[in-house]
């Protein structure tokens, strides 16, 4: 009866746990999409100028720019390519804008809606005399260039408004004009804008995929790719296949460890259970609260509930000669306490100020307590008594084993580490770059070739808000009225904004009350014409788009979505559902602090952004917060160990040895690798749950020297799965995942060594018994 | 490079006096006559680096009851940059370069891409390659006619570049002796523009 009632039992609860791994499952594949948006990982803003940098990633300027290289035998060769090459792309959906430094001036150069609006956008003379000043410099103008195409324009627009428009919106300010090629000419360079941020890894791959292919079909391949997209391309396929490459030696190592340990393949399999299932409900959880994941909660949310296949592995141990439920009581105690503890941390994580470490916080804790109550209810009903192994002893001792906890070891190695981190100073980097997995060389040639080619300052831009549309662009007009100033003064060589294509509508109403005002305009050119050589009836187009423009309402931001020009004004106008935002972007800045003083004195409604200063701000406020969390976190994790373990020597030992590991994990990483940074923090986090682990099962007493031998055997399995899994990473050739990997192979390692060396067991060296 | 034209140079001049001495005037030469007559041309016309030579243009436009006819000079700099400075009916100057093209008027400066401007790319190519004797550059970017009659001499060369192409339908040159007397740009649409070199002082 007993039996039955038992295998029922049995029943429901492994029943149990395989509905909540399907209804897992099937939450999952509803819910869940993937976003790589690095904003996700970001605080909210505190000041201004860290409200504009974030507004601005993936979209500042010029980060949607993909420039394309060409190699040929010759100037002319690489020219001709690229040539060929900007025609094909010109008018792909997946680019905003395609130059090659080539684009002949005429009016298919021009985009419609600026030609058709050309007098709303740019101020004229609209009358004889000022048509006659046009005239003598269309004159001047003849003698320099030819061809019916620019006569075309000219019939059309003498004044040339359309084209003023277009070469204020231009690449180069008038001292800049770029070099399109290389210096030995053998190569030619191609601004691509694409139409997605540059985040947009799908979008930017496409747009990278359509130059390949563009660049094949008219015998330009192959074409070099730059640019913050490509770079993010690039980097996600390279993750992509290290990450699976790396974790496949890794579970590869874990295997082998296991199997060495235990001898069992049963024994691997089981392993997986509980790590299976608490991932499966971490990723349901994040899926019903946020919808989306990003791709590094997903990376380090998996490592960092890595620890969890340390969980059955304490049982494995415990479970040679015993009932599985007899191996669960003798280690659920202490794995109850270290699972707590790690919970308590990894649910801080999640405090810690941004949408992707609460992501990564709550997806490691959920999945790890899953993973820990599968181990206790789950696991034993899966293994059999012989599972393990037979038994290796018979006879029981009847005397309970309390280590000798030596506190010396960690003080010292409190002392060393503590020392070695003062000698260091500044431990930590503060480069948001270092927060964009894209390697720094990649981001130098990026900056070579944006100055090569005058793509505007990256560093700075000013920022002006207002509650409108309207209010925005007004505001911008009179900013560029000091910008023309400040230019005039040397403080920079020239800016872009939004106005230099879309007016006010107050200056486009005036414009257009300027052009209602002429009576005739064929007399206007008749008496423009006389006594020059042109012909009076050359001009019938022009006066033609001066009676249009009388009848035409003033453009606002929406009526460029669908023209070329959208990227333009989405660079330099952003609505973010409350207030409008206007970005000058400047070129040749040299002396930042004097144009900013500049604007405090002469306009203070706009504010010089330097996004590098702003960066850095955020990234150390960041990290103060995550450090604060973590402390506080620590802090609650002691609180709770003296309430469960008492206050004690062991505990002093624990925390001790927790201390001490952390301090050498973060000096050695600091002298040995690099300046840390938020994700070796969160590594950390990993390497204290760890610590923990160990620590709890290392200063345990047991009930006899036969189970002191199988923690032991327990903690040893685990520090060398981990320790492999994590040097396989440490090698990797994508610098986040080698870092990751870097400081948990040194936080384990030192783990270890502390614990052991710090808790001898008395008659260890004699016999087992 | 200047010394490996000149090897070039010897052997069609070589070829230029056995066609010379044929009494040659062939409109319609092989290929290799038709080389051999554009590097002889090539080879007579001396370039007077930095000396200002005057010039009269006259350029069409459908917008113009009568050709603009410009007064004023030319030169080519030795580092390949030439000028054009016009005096009537108005004052301008006008740089270019292999990069490019640089207008200055009224005390102001414009500056485009040489890139944008089809018509001025192909008459500065043509100009450039002819005056450095580059034969190789002449041919690499025209298709090429030459014609002789005694001391005077014709050069017809037609964009091979499709871009440039679309802008300008042919350009001709002709002079006598060592001496470039027009040049001639054609375009598709039926303009022209004709710059003629006045005679020598001596």
């Amino acid at each position: 009866m007993a039996a039955s009632h038992s295998r029922s039992r049995r029943a429901i609860t492994i029943g149990a746990w395989l509905f909540l791994a399907a209804a897992c499952g099937l939450t999952i594949a509803a819910r869940l999409s993937i976003t790589v948006d690095l904003a996700y990982f970001l605080p909210p803003a505190a000041t201004e100028q860290e409200r504009v940098l974030i507004d601005r990633l993936g979209q500042g300027p010029g980060s949607q720019l993909i420039f394309a290289t060409v190699t040929g035998r010759d100037r002319a060769d690489v020219m001709a390519r690229s040539a060929r090459l900007a025609a094909a792309l010109t008018g792909s959906p997946l680019f905003t804008q395609v130059l090659s430094g080539q684009e002949e001036l005429t009016r298919e150069s021009i985009p419609d809606v600026v030609w058709a609006h050309r007098y709303l956008l740019a101020d004229i003379d609209a009358d004889a005399a000022g048509l006659r000043r046009a005239l003598q410099d269309r004159l001047a103008d003849l003698a320099v260039f030819s061809g019916d195409e620019f006569a075309d324009v000219l019939a059309a627009d003498p004044m040339l408004a359309a084209m003023t428009v277009m070469e204020r919106l231009a690449w180069s300010t008038e001292s800049t004009l770029p070099d399109w090629t290389g210096a030995d000419g053998r190569s030619a360079f191609l601004i691509t804008q694409v139409a997605a941020p540059a985040f947009d890894i799908g979008a930017q791959a496409e747009a990278m995929a359509a130059i390949h292919a563009a660049a094949a079909a008219v015998d330009a391949a192959p074409a070099t790719l730059n640019g913050v997209g490509v770079y993010g391309v690039e980097l996600q396929h390279t993750i992509r296949s290290e990450a699976q490459f790396r974790s496949l030696l890794a579970s590869l190592a874990i295997i082998i460890v296991l199997l060495v340990a235990y001898r069992r393949w049963r024994i691997t399999v089981l392993a997986v259970v509980p790590l299976a299932l608490g991932a499966l409900a971490g990723i349901a959880c994040i899926a019903l609260i946020f919808g989306q994941v990003h791709g590094i909660t997903l990376a380090f949310g998996f490592t960092l509930f890595g620890v969890a296949v340390d969980y059955p592995l304490h049982v494995f141990s415990h479970a040679r000669g015993r009932h599985p439920q007899e191996a669960i009581r003798a280690v659920w105690p202490t794995l109850r306490l270290g699972a707590a503890s790690t919970i308590i941390a990894y649910l801080s994580v999640s405090l810690a100020g941004s949408r992707g470490l609460a992501q990564l916080g709550i997806l490691s804790s959920v999945g790890l307590l899953v993973a820990v109550l599968a181990t206790r209810s789950l696991l034993p009903l899966l293994m059999t008594p012989a599972t393990a192994g037979a038994p290796r002893e018979t006879g029981r001792s009847s005397t309970a084993l309390r280590p000798a906890l030596r506190h010396g070891v960690w003080i010292i190695v409190c002392l060393i580490g503590g020392a070695v981190i003062a000698a260091q100073g500044s431990i930590w980097s503060n480069d948001l770059s270092t927060m964009t997995p894209i390697a720094p060389e990649k981001l130098r040639r990026d900056t070579q070739l944006r100055m090569a080619l005058g793509a505007p300052d990256i560093r700075h831009l000013i920022a002006l808000r207002a509650p409108t549309e309207q209010a925005a662009l007004e505001a911008t007009e009179t900013l560029a009225a000091e910008l023309d100033a400040a230019r005039n003064d040397g403080l920079i060589d020239g800016y872009r904004v939004v106005t230099d294509l879309l007016p006010s509508h107050r200056t486009q109403l005036r414009r257009r009350a300027a052009v209602r005002a002429i009576d005739a305009p064929a007399d206007i050119v008749r008496l423009a014409v006389d006594g020059t050589p042109f012909r009076a009836d050359g001009f019938a187009p022009f006066t033609a788009a001066l009676a249009s423009t009388a009848e035409q309402e003033p453009l606002n931001a929406i009526d460029f979505q669908s023209s070329a020009l959208a990227g333009y004004v989405d660079a330099h106008l952003a609505f973010d559902g409350e207030r409008w935002t206007s970005f000058a972007t400047l070129f040749g800045l040299t002396d930042p602090e004097a144009l900013a003083t500049l604007l405090r004195e002469r306009y203070p409604d706009a504010t010089l952004v330097d996004l590098k200063l702003a960066s850095q701000a955020l990234v150390l406020r960041y990290r103060q917060r995550i450090q604060v969390v973590l402390l506080a976190s620590l802090a609650l994790i002691i609180v709770f160990l003296i309430v469960r373990v008492g206050w004690s020597a062991r505990l002093g030992w624990i925390v001790g040895s927790l201390t001490a590991s952390m301090l050498g994990t973060i000096a050695l990483n600091a002298t040995l690798a690099a300046p840390l940074t938020i994700f070796n923090l969160i590594a950390l986090v990993l390497v204290a749950g760890l610590g923990l682990d160990y620590g709890l099962f290392m200063s345990r007493t047991e009930d006899d020297a036969e189970q002191a031998a199988q923690t032991r055997h327990a903690v040893l399995v685990c520090v060398g799965s981990t320790l492999l899994a994590f040097l396989i990473l440490a090698f990797s050739s994508v610098p986040i995942l080698a870092s990751l990997g870097t400081t948990v192979t040194i936080g384990v390692a030192l783990n270890y060594a502390v614990a052991t060396l710090g808790a001898r067991r008395r008659g260890q060296t004699g016999t087992r018994r | 490079m200047i010394s490996g034209r000149r090897t070039d140079l010897a052997l069609l001049l070589t070829a230029l006096l056995l066609l010379s001495a044929a009494g040659a005037d062939t409109p319609d030469a092989t290929p290799e006559q038709a080389a051999a007559i554009v590097g002889s041309i090539v080879d007579r016309i001396e370039t007077p680096r930095d000396t200002p030579i005057p010039f009269v243009e006259q350029r069409t436009s459908r917008l113009l009851t009568e050709p603009l006819t410009l007064d004023g000079e030319i030169w080519f700099a030795a580092d390949g940059t030439l000028s054009k400075r016009i005096g009537a009916p108005f004052d301008e100057q006008v740089t270019i370069s292999a990069r490019r093209v640089e207008m200055r008027r009224n005390g102001k400066v414009r500056r485009l891409s040489i890139e944008r401007r089809p018509d001025i790319k192909a008459f500065y190519a043509g100009m450039q390659a002819l005056l450095a004797g580059d034969v190789m550059a002449l041919y690499s970017a025209f298709d090429v006619a030459a014609a002789t009659d005694a001391d005077d001499w014709r050069l017809e060369l037609t964009p091979k570049d499709g871009q440039l192409n679309r802008f300008v339908a042919r350009l001709v040159i002709s002079g006598t002796g060592s001496r470039v007397r027009i040049v001639r740009t054609e375009q598709p649409g039926g303009d022209w523009q004709e710059m003629s070199f006045a005679p020598a002082a001596d």
